[in-house]
């Protein structure tokens, strides 16, 4: 599956209003957004299993992971591993 | 009870702050001033984005609108954000601020801003008006017809998944197993093993009774007793009663004897062995923790080798921001009420837990649920988290005044149950303790005063997530969590003990198989599911956990 990060990322600000207006990009860490915390995470798996019908693991949805490591994963979870 | 009006003291929270400023006036005029620099910018940044503000919004219809609310919902979250910026530094940085008033504050300042949040509110959250529009006004008819639900079927909580996406039994709670004990306060459940032979020494699995047990067996993917059966442990779990008015007795004692004790003997029993391995989540850490104080002064049988605690309070002195929630005034209502009632309902419960986290387990489904007009979504943990239990009076209210209240069992002596006196300095069991770095039910530090109070060698786990991912963190090739273990016999200092601490990747999970290998005695042929005079009742999940 083949995921644009401007989705993605409009898909972030619906879902986690106080970004607005802060610099998103594929670079972004997970912990780098405005309050990120366990239950934003178990959030934004369920944000991510609506729009893209992928279940992302809760496990790699931690503070040290990436946007552009989500959308590796959600276009090809064997491709994450390397990243 | 006095100051009824106001029994969450969050006047006095709020006036403790200003107050405090009132004493450094110099400070008080830089932080004003700060504030007048942040609005300054945020006019700024506002005007230059409302410079590309369609001028003529009255021929563009609906898609003009869309934009307009757009703009303003920009504009508003940038104010949000400095306010919110601003008033959270005047409340940290309030000079001479006990830590309590500014944990209360905080805390209440926190309710505010997230209600506050412009996206809670129709028109300024663009995709609710969008979604208005594009399903002709169907989207708020639906969510009137969802808030309409709410309130007669969840007491006014918003539901937060999708409650026919899941069957106890089939998706969650599904491991293979079978009740092999029941009595008015709990079902015991043992797991079918799954390797040829499996470890001597069973795990007990003592659940908190807040929620149901499942939180330990969720989906395949991620259940906790399903990975330990794999790792050639039986395992064992409690699954408590949802208890009604007619149970309204049931104490704390009562728990302790009937339910977590029971466990480990019935356990021991089946596998035949002196004793087993113990573990508590939460509450249920904390029962073990007192059983154990109890059980040191046992001249023989003891049929527990080692204690885990998952995200356990056991020093009450600093709760997190639960504590700010039960002010004595809120005690003595909840004794008040559950005098009436016979219980604790579990809807009261569940606001106070959703008031810890109000931005993601409040707003983000209101707006959800009745401005979009959607289903919440599927999700295994917020079906857990919605499939509460009530508490009974008795023990209720013993839990809430002996340890949130008086913290008692800190004191050697200063907790009497089932006719002793605990101290805990007497417990001489190994412990391996969990703390999760983001708890906010059981603040990590907090947990780690455990390993000051206990007599025995403690092992520490620092997880770097919440009170639950925390805990339920299976290991994953895709893993990006991390831990922190190591000993931590009679340590005090948690922030000391962390520096010295490096960084593990993945699961904790299998740093705990490591501790309790050598505890668990030779590998055996898995014993049968119950005993001859304790045949299996039914199979997992049971009944209890369907009440």
């Amino acid at each position: 599956m083949e995921v644009s990060a401007a989705q993605l990322i409009k898909g972030l600000e619906e879902l986690f209003p106080e970004c607005q207006g802060t610099d998103i990009s594929v670079e972004t860490l997970l912990g780098e957004m405005p309050e990120w915390d366990s239950m934003a995470a178990v959030n934004f798996q369920t944000f991510l299993l609506q729009q893209f019908e992928m279940e992302v693991p809760l496990e790699l949805l931690a503070d040290e992971t990436s946007l552009q490591e989500v959308i590796a994963y959600i276009e090809n979870p064997e491709s994450a591993l390397a990243s | 009870m006095e100051n009824k009006s106001d029994p969450f003291d969050i006047a006095d929270a709020l006036s403790d702050v200003n107050t405090a400023w009132m004493k450094d006036d110099e400070a008080f005029r830089r932080c004003c001033h700060t504030l007048n620099e942040s609005l300054q910018s945020t006019h700024a940044k506002v005007l230059k984005h409302l410079q590309s503000f369609p001028e003529d919004i009255r021929d563009d219809g609906e898609s003009t609108i869309v934009q307009w609310v757009g703009k303003m919902a920009w504009s508003s979250q940038q104010y949000h954000r400095a306010w919110s910026e601003w008033i959270a530094a005047y409340v940290d940085h309030a000079p001479d601020l006990p830590k309590s008033s500014r944990r209360r504050a905080r805390f209440w300042i926190n309710q505010i801003q997230n209600m506050l949040e412009p996206a809670n509110y129709f028109w300024t959250n663009p995709k609710a008006v969008q979604r208005f529009f594009q399903s002709r006004g169907e989207s708020l008819s639906q969510g009137l017809r969802n808030w309409m639900d709410d309130a007669s079927t969840r007491k006014g909580l918003v539901s937060l998944c999708d409650e026919s996406s899941f069957t106890l039994g089939q998706d969650l709670a599904a491991t293979a197993g079978s009740v092999i004990f029941r009595n008015e306060l709990m079902e015991l459940i043992q797991y079918a093993p799954q390797t040829e032979k499996v470890r001597q020494i069973p795990i007990v699995l003592v659940q908190p009774w807040i929620n149901k047990y499942y939180i330990f067996d969720l989906s395949r993917h991620n259940s906790f007793v399903a990975y330990l059966v794999r790792q050639g442990f039986t395992v064992f779990i409690t699954s408590w009663k949802n208890p009604g008015p007619d149970l309204r007795h049931i104490t704390f004692a009562d728990y302790m004897f009937k339910g977590a004790l029971r466990a480990a003997q019935v356990a021991r029993e089946v596998c035949n062995v002196p004793s087993v391995h113990l573990a508590g989540y939460c509450i249920g850490g904390t029962l073990i923790t007192t059983l154990m104080g109890w059980l040191a002064q046992e001249k023989t049988d003891i049929p527990i080798s080692d204690v885990t605690l998952f995200s356990t309070l056991v020093d009450f002195s600093e709760p997190g921001d639960i504590g700010v929630l039960l002010p004595p005034d809120i005690i003595e209502a909840v004794e008040e009420q559950t005098a009436d009632t016979g219980i604790l309902e579990k809807h009261q419960i569940a606001a106070t837990f959703r008031m810890l986290n109000p931005r993601d387990l409040i707003w983000r489904y209101a707006v959800n649920n009745y401005f979009f007009g959607e289903k919440p979504p599927r999700s295994d943990m917020l079906y857990w988290n919605s499939d509460g239990t009530n508490l009974p009076q008795a023990m209720c209210n013993f839990y809430l005044n002996a340890f949130y209240k008086a913290n008692r069992i800190v004191h050697p002596g200063g907790l009497i149950i089932g006719g002793r006196s605990i101290d805990l300095g007497m417990v001489r069991t190994p412990f391996y303790i969990v703390g999760a770095a983001k708890d906010h039910i059981c603040p990590w530090k907090s947990a780690f005063k455990t390993c000051r109070l206990m007599g025995g060698k403690v092992r520490f786990i620092l997880a770097d997530e919440g009170h639950i991912t925390g805990i339920v963190n299976p290991p994953s090739k895709w893993s990006k969590k991390k831990y922190w273990a190591a000993a931590a016999t009679r340590r005090r200092n948690a922030d000391k003990w962390l520096e010295k601490q490096v960084t593990s990747k993945g699961s904790w999970w299998p740093d705990w198989i490591h501790w309790l290998e050598p505890k668990s005695g030779p590998k055996v042929l898995p014993p049968r599911a119950g005993t001859p005079t304790l045949p299996p009742l039914c199979p997992a999940p049971g009944t209890y956990v369907l009440e």
